[in-house]
């Protein structure tokens, strides 16, 4: 599969090594040229800077061969922009956003788009966790 | 009509003074506090604090009674969000979204939001409009159809003087639609009407043809 993934951050970079690991090709995209020091040095798949907003920085990252597209920066507004992007510009076949406000969430949810909200994720969890 | 306005910089401060000397009720949603104080100071209490993508603010912002939603941050992805949960969250019956990067116009179409405005283009716009008279100027744009409505000025001494104007060969899908006398007069263009020096023409043209319009009209002989 090729996965393109934007955000190189925690989770981004964390998700770009365990699926690069796992054969597939992997290309991350981040602003900031730094973020890319959290990818070990046995990533094999490729970095591209520049802002997943911008259609020129998406193709040059291959958007439109892609089969899988995740929206994980620090942003909610700049993953809905590129999720949908992804998803209803370049029609790619699997697109997942995460949104942190549980409230946006649901409404682009609404709106056909996979979301994950750490937050809501995590505070089910915790609240599992007492009433156990 | 109930408009909300996200975004208290100047574009936004312009837009809300306008739209209030209209007589319509206005609220500006601003995150900076410096910027809502600012505009309290010269709004009057219309604004409130915080983040305009946020669905409970703009519930309690009264979002769902709103006639129109304008989103004018420099943030596009942030005006493309906020007009989007404004659109189906609220049901607002008009959103206008502001972007920054002109590209985006097109993505913001594609995603739902029609009515943008591309501050870079609207100020080449304004800057070319003000070229009346020196060349080629475009008076109006219409995207949707690829044409410009533009005006070029007869020079002196050029090829069109004395010529009548339903006379000269326009490029393909051009079309002459008034002729601007000289002293300011505005006359439709007939077979009577023969073009002077320091005439302007107003031509609605192709966005590609503009320059063999510029050529037609404003050439000098060899």
């Amino acid at each position: 599969m090729r996965v393109l993934i934007m955000g190189c951050g925690r989770v981004g970079s964390r998700l770009a090594v365990q699926m690069d690991a796992e054969g597939h090709d992997v290309t991350v995209v981040d602003i900031d040229p730094k973020a890319f020091g959290r990818l070990p040095p046995s990533y094999k798949g490729f970095t591209v800077t520049g802002d997943a907003t911008d259609a020129a920085v998406l193709t040059s990252a291959g958007i439109e061969s892609a089969n899988v597209f995740v929206a994980v920066t620090q942003g909610d507004n700049r993953n809905i922009m590129a999720a949908q992007v992804a998803k209803r510009i370049y029609s790619v076949p699997k697109v997942v956003c995460r949104i942190y406000d549980p409230l946006r969430q649901e409404i682009f949810k609404e709106l056909g788009l996979q979301t994950f909200s750490p937050t809501t994720v995590l505070t089910s969890m915790i609240h599992d966790v007492i009433e156990q | 009509m109930y408009i909300i306005i996200v975004g208290g910089g100047r574009v936004g401060r312009t837009v809300a003074e306008a739209l209030l000397g209209g007589g319509h009720e206005v609220l500006v949603i601003e995150r900076s506090a410096q910027k809502c104080e600012a505009l309290r100071e010269d709004l009057g209490s219309m604004v409130i604090r915080g983040d305009g993508c946020e669905a409970s603010l703009l519930a309690d912002a009264g979002a769902e009674r709103a006639d129109l939603f304008i989103a004018v941050t420099e943030g596009d992805e942030d005006n493309l969000v906020a007009c989007q949960v404004a659109q189906h969250r609220f049901k607002v019956p008009k959103v206008i979204a502001r972007v920054n990067t002109p590209r985006n116009a097109e993505v913001f179409r594609k995603l739902g939001i029609s009515a943008t405005v591309n501050a870079a283009e609207t100020l080449a716009h304004g800057i070319l409009r003000e070229t009346r008279g020196v060349g080629l100027a475009r008076l109006a744009p219409f995207p949707q159809a690829g044409m410009y409505l533009i005006s070029v000025r007869v020079p002196r001494g050029g090829t069109a003087v004395g010529k009548a104007v339903t006379g000269i060969t326009m490029p393909k899908g051009a079309a002459v639609t008034l002729v601007v006398r000289a002293k300011g007069t505005p006359v439709a263009p007939g077979p009577d009407v023969l073009l002077d020096a320091e005439d302007e023409v107003v031509v609605l043209a192709p966005t590609d043809q503009e320059a063999a319009v510029a050529a037609a009209l404003a050439s000098r002989p060899e």
